[in-house]
C-alpha cells in the first residue's frame, strides 16, 4: 500500500444529450472549475493532471493536447488515459497512484465525453478486432444483451425486475442536478419501448451523454489541512480481461467478484451488504442493478432480484444503490466511472444535496468497460 | 502442417465516421461576425491583457471583443508540397504562414492565396480574403493575400 489519500472535492457538468453551446475544452473547464470552487483552491494549487476520454467519439487524437486550456494542464505534468468504458475509472486510480506514491500532494483527475459529436456504437465497436470482431460485434448494447440474456435463462430472472431497477434509477436521477435522465416513469411504460437488443428495451439502456467531471485527490497531509471531511479512499483494484468477446464467462463475472473480493480484503470489509452504506455501480443497462450485485458478493448467485424486489437497493433502502441515477441516467462516457467515484465522495462528504443517503460512512463504486473490465474504489468517512 | 507456403491475408477497409463538432457559444459568434460583418475578431485576456487569436471563452464570463485585422504580418511560413486529401482540403503547394492581426497579441496558422511562392518573406504584410459562401469554419476566411501585390 502507499501513501493515504483522499478526495477532496468535485466537480461536474450538468451532464445532457447535446452542449452546442460549448466546445470540448470549454466543457471540460466547467467541471474544473466546479472542483476547483469546491476545494476553495485554484490551478496554482494542482500539482499534475491526469485526464481521459475515447477518442473516436470526438474524431479527436492526443485530446489532452487539445484540452489543455480547459483541463488548466499548461505547464504542468498531465497524463491522459483512454480505457473504454472503464476511462473514468482508471483516470481516477491513475491520479490516486500519483498521491498515494508520495510524489504528488494534489491530482486533478478529469474525464468527459462529447458523444453528441459522433456516433457512440460505431466508436465503440472500433474497439475491437477489424477482422474477427468488428464485423459482426453490434457495439456495446448486443454484448450486455447476450449477457442478460444468459442471466435470465440461468435463473429465471423476468424482464419486469430489470424494468423496476430502471425506474428507480431514472426517479433517483431527479434528486441529481447533474442527471441528464429524469424521468416519471412505470414498469409498464420501461417494458412498452422497443428492444434495441433483446431482452433490452430502449429505457432499460444508459442514453449517450455530452459532459465532464473532475475530481481532485490529495495526500494525508494536504487533505486535511485544505478540507474538513475528505473521502479516504480504502481500495482501489483494477482487474482486466482477454479481449476476445467468446472467452468472457458469461454467468461468471469473473472480473468484478475478483476486484470486489480483494477490494473487501484491502479495506477490512467482511460482509459488504452490512459494513456499506451507499453504491455507485457502473450500470450500463438496468439488469446489471440485479446480476452484478451479486458478483459483489451482496447476496448469493441468481439472488439479485430480491434486493431490487424487496426494495432493499431502493434510495429508502438498507444499501442503496446509485442514488445519483447511475449511467442508466447519464453516461458521458470518458466521464462515466469518474462520476461513480465523484458521487460516492460527495456521500462520504454529506455533500449530495437531495440525493444524500443518511449515515454514509462507508461507499464502492465501480468502472466498467473494455472487454468486462471492471476497477473498484471504497471510499470511507 | 508447414506454415511456409501460406498466403498471408490482409483485410483492406476503410473507416467513414461522420462528426458533429460543436462549435460552441465562442467560436459561433466569431463565424458570424466574420459571415455578416467581413470583419475578424478576437478576445481580451481579462488576466494578462493580450489579445487572443483565435478567441477564447473568458474565466469571468464576460468577453472582451476586439476586432483585429483584417491585416496582418507573416511571422514564419512554410510551403507544404504533399497532399493529404482524406483530410486537407486545398491541393498543394500551399504556403501555410503564422499570421498576426493587427491588434493581436498572438499568432495564427492560416494559408497564402493570389501569392507567388517564391516571393513570401516573414515580415511580409498579408490580408484577409473572405469566402464568397461562409460555412462556419476558419476557411470563412478563404486565405490571406500579399498587401501590396509582389
Amino acid at each position: 500500500m502507499g501513501e493515504k489519500v483522499a478526495i477532496i472535492a468535485s466537480g461536474q457538468t450538468n451532464h445532457c444529450s447535446k452542449r452546442a453551446d460549448v466546445n470540448i475544452p470549454e466543457m471540460i473547464q466547467e467541471a474544473v472549475d466546479r472542483a476547483l470552487l469546491q476545494a476553495n483552491i485554484t490551478l496554482d494549487d494542482i500539482d499534475a493532471i491526469v485526464i481521459g476520454n475515447m477518442e473516436h467519439f470526438e474524431g479527436i487524437n492526443l485530446s489532452d493536447m487539445w484540452a489543455s486550456e480547459g483541463a488548466g494542464s499548461v505547464m504542468k505534468p498531465a497524463m491522459k488515459i483512454a480505457t473504454g468504458g472503464t476511462t473514468g475509472a482508471s483516470v481516477a486510480a491513475c491520479a490516486y497512484y500519483h498521491c498515494a506514491s508520495g510524489l504528488f500532494d494534489t491530482v486533478l483527475a478529469i474525464g468527459w465525453e462529447k458523444l453528441s459529436e459522433s456516433d457512440p456504437t460505431g466508436g465503440i465497436i472500433t474497439a475491437f478486432d477489424p477482422i474477427v470482431e468488428r464485423l459482426t460485434l453490434a457495439g456495446a448494447v448486443g454484448g450486455l444483451a447476450i449477457e442478460a440474456t444468459a442471466y435470465m435463462k440461468a435463473h429465471n430472472v423476468p424482464e419486469e425486475v430489470f424494468a423496476l431497477a430502471a425506474v428507480r434509477s431514472r426517479q433517483n436521477a431527479k434528486r441529481n442536478p447533474h442527471a441528464h435522465l429524469k424521468l416519471d416513469l412505470t414498469v409498464e411504460q420501461v417494458l412498452e419501448t422497443p428492444y434495441i437488443a433483446y431482452p433490452i428495451h430502449y429505457l432499460d439502456m444508459c442514453p449517450a451523454s455530452d459532459g465532464a467531471c473532475a475530481v481532485i485527490m490529495a495526500s494525508e497531509k494536504r487533505a486535511k489541512d485544505l478540507c474538513s471531511k475528505p473521502a479516504w479512499i480504502d481500495a482501489v483494484v483494477c482487474r482486466h480481461n482477454h479481449a476476445w468477446i467468446g472467452d468472457i464467462p458469461y454467468g461468471k463475472h469473473s472480473t468484478l467478484e475478483s476486484a470486489a473480493v480483494e477490494a473487501y480484503k484491502v479495506a477490512g470489509i467482511t460482509n459488504p451488504l452490512e459494513e456499506l452504506d451507499v453504491i455507485e455501480l457502473y450500470d450500463p443497462a438496468s439488469y446489471t442493478q440485479v446480476s452484478w450485485l451479486e458478483y459483489l458478493h451482496l447476496c448469493e448467485l441468481g439472488q439479485g432480484r430480491r434486493l431490487v424486489e424487496e426494495g432493499i437497493t431502493a434510495f429508502e433502502g438498507k444499501l442503496p444503490l446509485n442514488p445519483s441515477g447511475g449511467v442508466v441516467s447519464t453516461n458521458p462516457i470518458g466521464a462515466t466511472a469518474l462520476i461513480r467515484v465523484a458521487e460516492a465522495s460527495l456521500q462520504i462528504q454529506c455533500r449530495a444535496d437531495l440525493r444524500q443517503v443518511d449515515g454514509v460512512k462507508r461507499a464502492l463504486a465501480t468502472g466498467f468497460g473494455g472487454s468486462y473490465w471492471n476497477e473498484v474504489f471504497i471510499l470511507s468517512a | 502442417m508447414s506454415l511456409e507456403s501460406e498466403e498471408l491475408v490482409v483485410y483492406n477497409s476503410s473507416m467513414r465516421i461522420p462528426y458533429r463538432w460543436a462549435a460552441g457559444l465562442i467560436a459561433s459568434k466569431f463565424y458570424r461576425l466574420i459571415a455578416q460583418e467581413k470583419k475578424i475578431y478576437a478576445t481580451r485576456c481579462p488576466k494578462t491583457q493580450k489579445v487572443l487569436m483565435p478567441p477564447r471563452k473568458s474565466p469571468t464570463g464576460v468577453e472582451d471583443w476586439v476586432e483585429v485585422g483584417p491585416g496582418g504580418e507573416i511571422k514564419s511560413f512554410t510551403v507544404v508540397r504533399y497532399p493529404v486529401p482524406s483530410l486537407l482540403p486545398t491541393t498543394p503547394p500551399i504556403v501555410y504562414a503564422l499570421i498576426q492581426l493587427d491588434g493581436a497579441d498572438t499568432s495564427f496558422i492560416h494559408q497564402l492565396g493570389e501569392t507567388e511562392i517564391d516571393k513570401v518573406k516573414t515580415g511580409m504584410r498579408v490580408t484577409a480574403v473572405f469566402a464568397e459562401k461562409p460555412n462556419g469554419n476558419i476557411l470563412d476566411i478563404e486565405y490571406f493575400k500579399p498587401e501590396n501585390p509582389v
